[in-house]
């Protein structure tokens, strides 16, 4: 049975959905802030996170994940051209370790999540269509012109301000179908805010936009479960997951109830991103 | 007809109505030439020339669009637009009404607008106890060196002399990607590293540089690392120049430096006599533990200072300097260093004043012009080895150093002398520093350190002043003072460092001693060239011997957010001494010093906290505090300083509070110092308008104190790319001082404020202003005789402007102009303004740069400046350089 387990996640890995390489047309910085405890309304978090726009596909993900990816791929590259024989160690802490990441196919009408859990673990999720009211409110974000928008989407209320001079029905996290560019938005509680921070310069550096290397994939349930696990006990998570480490393979799947078992939870924050409607 | 206009009224109307409260839906399909479908692709309705979208659709996967607006009116013009990613974009004028649109697009490449891409990654980031500055953000085309970029950091001040604090902290020591290759001599750096090698700029907040330390040793003095970018670690960089200029001025320089990960040297020369200081960059910025040479000088042929202005500006020289400094990594942990340097130093000075103080029966004037030369010659080496493990530290130093100087003095203070010195001061020191990890973590420490240091100053004046005080009322020719004072010292110590869960505990047992000797004597050479001894009151031949054993405890408790530490010390000291020459037998004196201090420290959410310290020391003189005969200090002034052994009680308080906001790019420092010092015996100067004697006497009235307030301030402003800092303190302090018989209470205020912005709004233009504003006032209640009745009170000004302007990379030119108002009570103010001039061409091709500089363009030939003090006023008049032109070629590569 266990092996089979781990059958099943070794061949999950690197077994991707026809990948495709996209090139970046645009980079945009958000900050990202977030509650993450309703009981304490002045207590936020902070990110600064970046989204990659393509022709068909984009990826938002963390800025200092990004620079830690890159800063890993560049010694990657320098060991296999014998440049570098000291250690793999990027040289950057990572303030979030969860490393999140989304990627957008829209082609495919799919979103793909990455978080990180000592290895990446990939859900997939078909993308729901949001429901914009759109209002003609403009106001201006660095020479943009933006119209405001609204919309329900995952359990929360969101005013969105889009460009249509930046044509491309994106924006920060999972947010957009918009006939332009969100450049800001908010949910109406004051709990979640992406706000404009300005543009990147794009390069012949800059990678092409594709799902990642060598990641578990998961169902977007199983992924939930994982996320609670790790987030409430990393120790046990690491020791209890398979595919993590070879030698210690004592659980099959993980439930958070498992995990609990064997060492006290950590108390979790109560708020999420995403909520049920 | 009728018929027909009223039936076409009647449709139109319907029409009318219908489109009034009706929809607007188009729908059809999105096809490219080729008839294949494109998903994805926008539609959007907005009214004619309008950019306000009122609906919007994407083409499915079939390429089918539905579009709908419901509230069109029925003279309404629409406008439907269609885009997909490199294909045409479509437009076609619709009316409301259901209709049928299929869309052809062609391909073409999408052009996106322009963005305006600005730096948005965080230019200043905290991770844990790290500050990490990133260079490129502040970095402006003229810069040179990375001294030129750490001076505009925010939060970090670096000063004339090269100083670094961060938040009102002095640096501990500036590493060169994680090595010490420099020392307290970080100048060395700051002045020649480029700034485009360097990646970022790190304050290391409370560092702790000995491995086996790390949780034994409590620290809050901060460090700053350089961070090189990856290709500066593997070439090999070399740079120079040449310059010259009218008046027969030049400049010439040649560096080479790696700073490889094995192996870093910094190795460079330079000379010039332009009035570039070359002494500055070899100036230690920190006290070192080891390597400090005692200031021994006794002796000098200047009696004023230098003026209040940018050392360029008035240093007339001719100075040269070679430095060597490598370092090299052994093996892991193990780095053998030698540095070394050569410094030749010919300095030229005229000035001339008057001097007077105001005493309660008295007022005295001195008024002397004097022109100087002084040539210093330095001479330093040292080697260091360095293993510095997990499991245990090795540090072995040795130092060798010589001084030698000399100098002559022309000056005319109602007649005409001549002042000579020489003199040359070697020192040997060695230090030896092990530290072992013990079991259960604990550390073991042995430290030795022996140093020697040979004191040798000579003092000639021509022609013999004083003949009533030192040759029988003859006229002679020359005076001759010696002086020899050769000093041995010891110090061993071990200490015991120990960590139980919060408290983090050391304790340390030492012992150390110093032996002197101060021999001195004053020759009078007469007219006939024959050579007699002054009498026995100018001359001293002392032996002594200072010895200390000590117990230290130190204990510093961490719990949440506080951090509470105290050290005790107790300890035996001796001070025996002979004279040789004024008694026979040896005197000797016993101390039983106890030395507390407190430390607290208290952390106020994650950006700001508060200190306390208190710290209560006794000092006790040496040698230098029992000579019984006169040394002629200078021309003018006698000194002795006899009487019992010197001591003193010092209390010392402070209070501060710091702030850093990161994310804000704001930084505050506050705080309150108070001190106190209690000494046994009083200096007694005894003015006349010929000479000044010194000497020291018991008495409980020396007694001093000071009050300081102190607030900094310092924010950046990122989308202006703007500095502005604050700076400003107050100070009241209190002293007596016995002179002429009388003892006078002086109370004086002190108040200096800084305020500075650097801006860069415009990125082809850089501007700098700065305003410093000095004002000093002294209250003494009865003395006579003032020129003025108030408390004498001065102000000094100063502000610049700098103006750099760069319309490409490749060249650019800098303006700065430069004010002094100096004004003292009852005196009028006055105002001097300099200006200099620059242009730079750069020429990539050729790795090399040209520039043209003008410096003093008003032509200021002399500046001069009152300055008061307690109660006495000198007003001095100084030749600084005149006008001048250099042009400079400088390459690197």
């Amino acid at each position: 049975m266990l092996k089979q387990t781990l059958l099943l996640f070794t061949l999950c890995l690197n077994f991707v959905y026809g990948q495709k390489n996209d090139t970046v047309k645009l980079i945009v910085n958000y900050s990202y802030r977030f509650m993450p405890d309703t009981s304490s309304r002045d207590v936020f978090v902070t990110e600064n996170t970046l989204l990659f726009v393509g022709n068909t596909s984009s990826l938002y993900t963390g800025y200092e994940t990004y620079l830690y990816d890159s800063a890993l791929q560049a010694k990657i590259e320098a060991r296999k051209n014998g440049i570098l024989h000291s250690s793999i160690n990027p040289g950057i802490n990572l303030k979030n370790p969860l490393a999140s990441k989304v990627i957008k196919q829209n082609n495919e009408n799919k979103f793909y999540t990455v978080e990180r859990f000592y290895k990446d673990f990939l859900a997939e999720e078909v993308i729901d269509k949001i429901n914009w009211t759109i209002y003609g409110d403009t106001k201006k974000i660095d020479d943009f012109l933006c119209q405001r928008a609204t919309c329900r989407f995952r359990g929360r209320t969101y005013e969105a301000w889009f460009s249509p001079q930046l044509p491309f029905a994106d924006g920060p996290w999972k947010l957009g179908q918009l006939p332009g560019l969100i450049l800001d938005a908010h949910d109406n509680k004051g709990e979640v805010y992406f706000g404009f921070n300005g543009f990147l310069k794009v390069s012949d550096k800059t990678p092409l936009i594709h799902l990642p290397d060598n990641t578990i994939n998961v169902s977007q349930s199983e992924f939930k479960n994982l996320k609670q696990a790790f987030l409430e006990d990393p120790v046990s998570f690491f020791e209890n997951t398979p595919g993590l480490v070879s030698g210690t393979l004592s659980g099959g799947v993980m439930h958070g109830s498992a995990v609990g078992q064997i060492r006290p939870k950590r108390k979790l924050n109560n708020n999420r991103l995403e909520l049920k409607d | 007809m009728k018929q027909h206009l009223k039936i076409g009224l009647v449709i139109s109307f319907f029409l009318a109505v219908v489109s009034a409260f009706g929809q607007l839906t188009i729908s059809g399909n999105v096809k490219n030439i080729t008839n294949n479908p494109i998903p994805s692709a926008s539609i959007t309705l907005s009214k004619l020339n309008s950019k306000i979208i009122l609906a919007f659709a994407f083409s499915n996967k079939e390429g089918n669009y539905t579009i709908q607006y419901n509230n069109a009116g029925s003279k309404d013009t629409f406008e439907l637009n269609a885009f997909a990613m490199n294909y045409s974009i479509f437009h076609k004028v619709v009316f409301p009404g259901s209709q049928l649109v299929d869309i052809r697009l062609s391909p073409q490449i999408t052009r996106l607008p322009n963005v305006t891409v600005k730096n948005t990654r965080p230019v200043v980031k905290l991770q844990g106890d790290t500050l990490n500055y990133d260079v490129i953000a502040f970095r402006n085309p003229q810069d040179r060196s990375i001294g030129d970029i750490i001076r505009r950091l925010p939060g970090v001040e670096l000063d004339n002399t090269g100083k670094i604090t961060y938040q009102g902290k002095a640096i501990s020591n500036l590493y060169i990607d994680g090595d010490n290759l420099l020392d307290d001599k970080y100048n060395i750096a700051t002045r020649s590293i480029p700034g485009d090698m360097v990646d970022k700029v790190q304050i290391l907040e409370n560092h702790q540089p000995i491995r086996v330390l790390k949780n034994l040793a409590i620290t809050d003095i901060p460090a700053i690392n350089l961070v090189l970018k990856p290709d500066a670690r593997i070439k090999l960089i070399g740079e120079g120049n040449v310059a010259i200029g009218d008046r027969g001025t030049y400049e010439a320089m040649a560096n080479a430096l790696l700073l490889k990960k094995q192996v870093k040297f910094i190795n460079y020369f330079k000379l010039n006599n332009n009035g570039s200081d070359l002494a500055g960059d070899i100036v230690s910025q920190f006290q070192p533990k080891f390597g400090a040479v005692l200031n021994m000088e006794l002796l000098n042929i200047n009696s004023i200072g230098n003026p209040n202005l940018e050392k360029r500006r008035y240093l007339q020289n001719t100075t040269g300097l070679v430095t060597l400094n490598n370092l090299f990594k052994l093996e892991n942990e193990v780095q053998l260093k030698i540095n070394g340097y050569y410094l030749y130093d010919k300095q030229y000075q005229y000035y001339e004043g008057t001097n007077t103080y105001y005493l309660p029966l008295d007022t005295i004037q001195y008024a002397e012009s004097q022109y100087t030369n002084r040539n210093k010659n330095i001479f330093r080496t040292q080697f260091n080895i360095d293993i510095n493990k997990n499991n245990y530290y090795l540090d072995n130093k040795t130092l060798i150093d010589n001084i030698s100087k000399t100098g002559q003095a022309e000056l005319n203070a109602n007649k005409n002398i001549t002042q000579q010195i020489s003199g040359s001061v070697t020192t040997i020191q060695n230090e030896l520093n092990y530290k072992k990890v013990l079991k259960n973590k604990q550390v073991l420490e042995g430290y030795s350190y022996i140093g020697n240091i040979q004191n040798l100053q000579t003092l000639d004046i021509f022609p013999g002043l004083y003949p009533s005080l030192l040759n029988e009322n003859i006229a002679y020719k020359q005076i001759s003072q010696n002086l020899y004072s050769p000093t041995f010292y010891i110090n061993t110590y071990l200490k015991y460092y120990t960590r139980k869960k919060n408290i983090v505990q050391s304790y340390e047992a030492g012992f150390a001693t110093q032996a002197q000797q101060l021999n001195s004597s004053i020759k009078r050479v007469q007219l006939n060239d024959s050579v007699r001894l002054a009498p026995d009151s100018f001359r001293n031949l002392l032996s002594g011997v200072h010895t200390k054993m000590y117990i230290e405890s130190n204990f510093d408790w961490i719990v949440n957010h506080w951090q509470i530490g105290s050290t005790l010390i107790g300890s035996f000291e001796s001070f025996q001494y002979e004279n040789n020459l004024h008694f026979q037998d040896k005197k000797l004196y016993r101390f039983l010093p106890i030395t507390p201090a407190l430390r607290i420290k208290f952390q106020i959410g994650q950006k700001s906290f508060i200190t306390g310290n208190y710290e209560h020391t006794q000092t006790f003189g040496g040698i230098r505090d029992v000579y019984e005969g006169y040394i002629l200090n200078n021309y003018r002034s006698f000194f002795n300083n006899y009487g019992p052994v010197f001591r003193t009680h010092t209390d010392r308080s402070t209070i501060t509070y710091n702030y850093r906001n990161t994310g804000k790019l704001f930084f505050v420092n506050a705080g309150a110092t108070y001190n106190k010092a209690d000494n046994n015996s009083i200096s007694t100067d005894i003015l006349s308008n010929e000479v000044q004697l010194s000497t020291r006497k018991v008495s409980d009235q020396n007694k001093s104190s000071a009050f300081i307030i102190f607030l900094g301030a310092n924010k950046y402003f990122s989308n202006w790319h703007t500095t502005i800092s604050l700076k400003s303190s107050w100070q009241r302090g209190e002293i007596n001082l016995m002179q002429n018989g009388s003892l006078l209470h002086f109370i004086s205020d002190n108040s200096t404020s800084n305020f500075s912005i650097r801006s860069r709004i415009i990125s082809w233009l850089n501007t700098e202003y700065n305003c410093s504003y000095i004002y000093y006032v002294s209250k003494h209640l009865n003395i006579q005789g003032r020129p003025f009745t108030d408390a004498p009170s001065s102000y000094h000004i100063q502000q610049k402007l700098n103006i750099t302007i760069n319309p490409s990379t490749n060249y650019f030119m800098n303006l700065s102009a430069e004010q002094y108002i100096n004004q003292s009570t009852g005196m009028p103010a006055n105002h001097i303004l300099f200006a200099d001039f620059s242009f730079v061409l750069k020429i990539p091709g050729i790795h090399s740069d040209f520039e043209f500089f003008i410096n003093n363009i008003t032509g200021n030939n002399i500046y001069p400046i009152i300055n008061v003090s307690e109660n006495n006023i000198s007003k001095t008049i100084y030749t600084i350089r005149p006008r001048s032109a250099l042009l400079k070629y400088s390459f690197h590569f």
